[in-house]
């Protein structure tokens, strides 16, 4: 039951912060097992999707400090969303595309706790509060880590229409 | 207001939390600044982008994957954890001594003759402990007699020779 409600936003929170298929499919495991080990430690007052997502991003982000792991490019996002809805305008569509494909890199170089508050915000939709419980900060810190996020992503948006391209 | 401090509230801006005379001065601020607008263009453009970017389907194997990790596996690799842990490796390693030799006497077919070598191994050592203690019983007098002799020294010792005038 917890894996059929819970391992797809799990894969797609790791899928997000590492950008690659592979890598999130081995974290995933590894996070269900943490999680079943810390199930005895869940607090029932507390809302389990915020305790489950605050688990995976201590645990994501716990495996990128301890590895010092940085993949140099991220998996085509293009590639693994087949469903990906296009524009009706063809010119429109690649413009779309190319700024995905941007920011997709982009999120690459973002410092992990950034990365984090702007994929919860940003990908998956949530409130600055929800992200606030997750990632066990003030909702004042949140605030700034996904202005900060932002920032830097509008900037290498920029660099790239400008031809600087680092990605 | 400096561009700087445009910037720190365009993201309140972009989520609709400024009150109306922050917007007005923001607002205020990009009819007469390119880049900051600029800047807000691309802020929108990147959460417009962000917002259409779908979930994605994991590989149809990592549900059964997850679904195959065993509860009672997992329970009996947690207690296993601490008794793995390097803390517990002299108690295991007491333990496993202490097991042994049960079980050597247990399956011994002379049990008298262990016990009688228990013994007598017991009352040497504790013969043994006897004769320490006695030792240094008389090893404590000796320092006394020593102490004594040397304090007796110092007090005839006249240290600048008075005396002799």
């Amino acid at each position: 039951m917890l894996v059929d409600l819970y391992s797809k936003k799990v894969f797609n929170m790791a899928f997000q912060f590492t950008g690659s298929f592979q890598e999130a499919e081995d974290m995933t495991q590894d996070i269900f097992i943490k999680l079943y080990r810390s199930l005895d430690k869940y607090d029932l007052g507390r809302n389990f999707t915020a305790w489950l997502l605050s688990l995976a991003k201590n645990y994501l982000i716990d495996e990128y400090r301890r590895t010092k792991w940085e993949k140099k490019s991220r998996d085509d996002f293009e590639d693994h969303a087949p469903t990906l809805a296009g524009s009706d305008n063809p010119e429109s569509g690649l413009a779309e595309e190319e700024t995905r494909r941007v920011l997709w890199a982009g999120l690459n170089r973002l410092p992990a706790e950034i990365r984090i508050a702007v994929i919860l915000k940003e990908l998956q939709g949530k409130s600055y509060e929800e992200v606030a419980e997750i990632a066990g900060a003030p909702v004042g810190t949140i605030k700034s880590r996904v202005n900060r996020g932002r920032l830097q992503l509008a900037q290498i948006l920029k660099d790239d229409k400008e031809g600087n391209h680092e990605l | 207001m400096s561009c700087d401090k445009i910037q720190d509230l365009l993201s309140p801006y972009l989520d609709g939390e400024l009150d109306s005379s922050g917007r007005a001065e923001v607002d205020s601020h990009l009819d007469t600044c390119p880049d900051c607008a600029d800047l807000l263009a691309r802020l929108r453009t990147a959460m417009n982008a962000f917002a259409a970017f779908p979930e994605v389907e994991p590989a149809v194997g990592l549900s059964l994957k997850l679904e195959a990790i065993p509860v009672r596996a997992r329970r009996f690799r947690l207690r296993f954890d601490v008794l793995l842990r390097p803390a517990f490796q002299p108690v295991l390693a007491a333990a496993a001594g202490f097991l042994l030799l049960a079980g050597i006497y247990l399956v011994s077919p002379d049990k008298g003759l262990i016990n009688r070598t228990i013994s007598r191994q017991f009352h040497r050592s504790l013969g043994s402990v006897e004769k320490i203690y006695v030792q240094a019983g008389s090893l404590t007098d000796r320092l006394g007699e020593y102490a004594n002799t040397i304090f007796a020294s110092a007090k005839s010792i006249n240290p600048i020779g008075r005396g002799k005038d």
